[in-house]
Parts: C-alpha cells; sequence; structure tokens
C-alpha cells in the first residue's frame, strides 16, 4: 500500500454515522456491518477527511503517546482492513484535506497526551444471508416463477 | 397513468416483449384491467399509511382476505385522489392472463429484484408475486398466478416491498422494529430476529398501552420522531404460544404451528387496544434477562442504532443511505435504552408505561 495514497468511502454501497464517537458502517452489497470506538474512529475520520497514511500518523503522534512504529502500522492495518472489507477505495483523483482536519491541528497543540491504544474494527456478518438467499424460480406453464423463496409449497399457503 | 377502460396508449403489440420497464409496467396494468372487466368491477379499499392515504384496487375478492386483514386498522373513507394507487389481481380468480415478462432466470437479483427493471422511476421484483410501481405515476401492481399460491408472509407484511418504496421518496421509512405507547408519545422496540421485540409488543395488548407493530412501523423524523403502525399483524415463535393467553381468539394458523410461527391479526378482537401512531419518546432494544422483573437502563446511541439500522435496510430492497440516515438522526434525537426483559410478561407494560408517564 501506497502511505501516501488518499481514500474515500466506497459509495454508495457503503453507508456510515459518527454518533457519539462511535462510527457504525454499513456494507450494503455484502450484508455486512461495522462497528469502530476511539482510535479507530478516529482514523476513520482522518481518512475519510482526505489525510493520506503519513498525516494520519502525524497527526496520531501529535494527540497520542506511543511508538511511531506502532501507530504506523496500526494505522496501516487499520487502512488495508477497511479496503480489504470494500468500506474505502483509494481516491486517484486525490482533494485537499478537509479543512476542518486542518483546523484542529492548530487547537490540539496543548492537549495532553493519551496512550494510544491499537484500534479494532469490529465485524458482524449476521445480515448476509439475507443477500444471499438464492430467489427460487420454478415456472409454470406461464412461464412465471410462482414458489415462495425457500418455503415449501405445502407450508407457504394461505388458509382459506 | 392506468386508464379507466380500453387499451392503453404504447402498450406493446401482441407477442410483442419490450424490455423498456415503463412499457412493460403498462402492459401489466392493461392486464389489470382485463381482470377488472373479466370479473365485473373493482372494489376499492382506502389506508392510511405514514398520514398518506392509499388505496388498494382489487379486481376480484381472491387476494382480499390475504391482503387487507392486516391492514385493517388503518382503513378509512374513499377519497378522490390517493397518494398512491395498487391494483391487486390474480390470474387463477380472474383468467386475465400476463404476458410472458420481458426478462429471464438470469435476471434475478437479491430479493427478486429484476435487473434492468429497476430505475429511478420504475422499480420492479418478482418473488412469487409481482410487485412493480411507478414513482412518477404513484401506481403500483402487485400480481400472482394464483391467490390460493400466496406465499404466508405477504398475509403478515402485505405489500412492504410496495409501500417502502413509495414511502421512502416521501421521508417515511420502514423499520424493523415494534411500537407500543398511548397517544402522547410511545417506544419504539428494536433488535435483531428473537430479541424480544414481538414477545414486547404483543404482551402490551390489554394493557394501558397501545399497540402499533411487532416486526414493521413507518418512522418519520421531521418535525418531530414520529411512528406510524403499519401492520396489525404480530408473530410469536410456536412454543411462545399461550404466554400471552389474551392473543389466543386471534391466532390464524393454529394448525400450522409445526411448521410456522404463530400468526395473529389482532383487529377484530382487539381493535381498542391497536394504535396508528404516536411521538416516538425513546427506542428501546429487548434482550432476555432472565431475572423475573423487566428493567430498563441506557444505552449507547450508536449500539442502538446497530440494533436498528441492519435489520431494516437488508430486510427491504433498496433502502439505503436516506433510511440510514433517518434511523441515525432517530437515535440521535431520542434517548436509548435497554431492556431486559423479565420472565413475567404481565409486568412488560407496566415498565414501559410507568417509563413513559414520567415523559409525557
Amino acid at each position: 500500500m501506497e502511505k501516501s495514497n488518499q481514500f474515500r468511502v466506497n459509495t454508495p454501497r457503503v453507508i456510515h454515522e459518527m454518533i457519539d464517537g462511535e462510527v457504525i458502517i454499513v456494507n450494503l452489497e455484502k450484508g455486512h456491518y461495522y462497528s469502530l470506538l476511539g482510535t479507530g474512529a478516529e482514523i476513520w475520520e482522518y481518512v475519510i477527511g482526505g489525510m493520506s497514511t503519513p498525516e494520519i500518523v502525524s497527526r496520531l503522534l501529535t494527540r497520542y503517546e506511543g511508538d511511531r512504529k506502532d501507530i504506523e502500522d496500526a494505522v496501516e492495518n487499520m487502512i488495508s482492513k477497511l479496503q480489504t472489507e470494500g468500506i474505502i477505495v483509494q481516491d486517484v483523483a486525490g482533494r485537499d484535506a478537509d479543512e476542518r482536519l486542518a483546523g484542529e491541528v492548530e487547537s490540539d497543540g496543548e492537549i495532553t497526551k493519551k496512550v494510544f491504544t491499537i484500534p479494532v474494527l469490529e465485524k458482524y456478518t449476521d445480515m448476509e444471508d439475507l443477500l444471499l438467499l438464492d430467489p427460487i424460480h420454478e415456472t409454470d406453464e406461464t412461464g412465471w416463477p410462482n414458489m415462495a423463496l425457500g418455503v415449501p409449497e405445502e407450508e407457504g399457503q394461505i388458509d382459506r | 397513468m392506468i386508464a379507466e377502460a380500453g387499451r392503453l396508449h404504447n402498450t406493446p403489440e401482441p407477442g410483442v416483449r419490450n424490455s423498456d420497464p415503463a412499457v412493460f409496467f403498462q402492459e401489466v396494468c392493461q392486464v389489470f384491467l382485463d381482470a377488472e372487466q373479466a370479473v365485473g368491477g373493482a372494489s376499492d379499499r382506502f389506508y392510511t399509511l405514514g398520514g398518506f392515504i392509499f388505496r388498494l384496487r382489487f379486481a376480484g375478492p381472491a387476494l382480499m382476505p390475504t391482503i387487507t386483514p392486516a391492514l385493517a386498522h388503518l382503513e378509512t373513507a374513499p377519497v378522490p385522489d390517493p397518494a398512491l394507487t395498487v391494483y391487486l389481481w390474480d390470474s387463477a380468480s380472474t383468467g386475465a392472463k400476463m404476458p410472458l415478462p420481458p426478462w429471464s432466470a438470469d435476471d434475478y437479483l437479491e430479493f427478486g429484484l429484476v435487473d434492468g427493471f429497476n430505475s429511478e422511476r420504475i422499480k420492479t421484483l418478482h418473488q412469487s408475486a409481482l410487485h412493480m410501481i411507478d414513482l412518477e405515476c404513484n401506481e403500483a401492481v402487485y400480481w400472482i398466478s394464483d391467490a390460493r399460491k400466496t406465499p404466508h408472509h405477504h398475509a403478515i407484511t402485505p405489500l412492504r416491498t410496495i409501500f417502502h418504496w413509495w414511502l421512502n421518496r416521501h421521508q417515511r421509512f420502514i423499520v424493523h422494529a415494534a411500537a407500543v405507547g398511548m397517544p402522547g408519545g410511545g417506544v419504539l422496540v428494536t433488535g435483531r430476529g428473537g430479541a424480544g421485540k414481538s414477545t414486547t409488543a404483543l404482551s402490551c395488548i390489554g394493557s394501558g398501552l397501545k399497540y402499533a407493530g411487532d416486526e414493521n412501523c413507518i418512522i418519520s423524523i421531521a418535525p418531530e420522531p414520529y411512528v406510524y403502525s403499519l401492520y396489525s399483524s404480530g408473530t410469536l415463535e410456536s412454543e411462545d404460544v399461550g404466554k400471552i393467553p389474551s392473543l389466543s381468539s386471534s391466532l390464524s394458523n393454529a394448525n400450522r404451528l409445526h411448521a410456522e410461527k404463530a400468526v395473529y391479526h389482532l383487529f377484530e378482537e382487539h381493535r381498542r387496544d391497536l394504535s396508528i401512531g404516536f411521538p416516538v419518546r425513546a427506542v428501546f432494544v429487548p434482550e432476555v434477562s432472565g431475572k423475573r422483573e423487566t428493567s430498563i437502563r441506557r444505552r449507547s446511541s450508536a449500539q442502538t442504532l446497530v440494533a436498528l439500522a441492519p435489520g431494516s435496510l437488508f430486510q427491504l430492497p433498496g433502502a439505503g443511505e436516506e433510511s440510514f440516515r433517518a434511523m441515525a438522526d432517530l437515535v440521535r434525537k431520542v434517548p436509548c435504552y435497554t431492556l431486559a426483559l423479565g420472565t413475567d410478561l404481565s409486568r412488560i407494560p407496566m415498565v414501559i408505561e410507568r417509563f413513559l408517564r414520567d415523559r409525557i
């Protein structure tokens, strides 16, 4: 992975919301959803804000105590996982980092550094079956399928 | 727009398969007119959904016993200009033959969506029944070859996909949640399958709280978070039948509990226990506690969104960013709680009612 790469959210397949410092991400295509807390949510904001990997690492070093190599590895691992899951893709067009994030640098100068914790991408797959179900289409003499999805015909009918 | 009689303009010549979704939609509507004529006229029913009045126009009575019971509590007086008209018929009882679809078996996608027949204007899904909507003309069709072969779940949540397509365009969103409350406000109850949504909602029948749904409700966010009832049906795992004795007279499938969830149609016996909607004061996520008493504790908004959004998004074709944003706005605007369900079901409505009375 090129460290200077920028990334963007893989829209419209992926949607996301940040609520009270926690990021909830949904991959509509795969039926997976995710949550990110703490440093994971912070890295997410920087990534989708257009910051490159080195920029993210530099930013985290101003906010957290920790070994540069450990933080670099953590950021690269997180970005790699987000790519593998199809959540983000390389932003080949490139762009300036979000102005809001640039503004944060100035106000971050006096903060007390916290201990850096390794970010975790929590992944949930319990919904993917809904998308993987294959519609059953047995055709009748009209050429139209008339069987319910996964419901045996005798059990799937209505009382009369 | 569908003509009241006669053939439609732009209808392809018989035998010609047109791959234009809008033209195929008109062709299908023409078959409805044939069905209507064959049975001597259509029957209209009007329903209020999410604050809008919809018309269901049936060609013949075959589908009525399937489609109407779960919507009975929303029935309203006829209006000349409904927001959406849905045409419903089957071929077996009307004799109206459908043309061959202009797609092949390879064109079916997830949910039964048809590749090439879904656009901003036209949506098409074929899963046992054909569901199509023209969002420009505010017309939709529900056709099945034989009403006697209607899938079980089409009676529990009738026309859900068609309603979703239309409501989604009008800032109303179908969510995977139950709702109980009173005129001044209520709670949305959400969670994964088996979490206790239905048990919570159905245990409120006969209590001081009104029932607005156990699996599917409609929400809107502005001007304030509000939940509208969608169905007055309810389901319980068959092993839970009997845990709520007051429901026994509403059980509709007692002879098939070996193979199906218990299905209740509540309108006839419990119409006074039903609500058509109320402001949302909180979102609850139930979990089975194993203790006797039911209790409530605060829960993060984000984890509540995790409980609400995936089930809502992945049960409906095309539910996406707008719906997700509405659910996120909801959990930001109202407090969220875990509802630790006790084994004494009679205490559940009391705990929720006390919670609401402190906040209304």
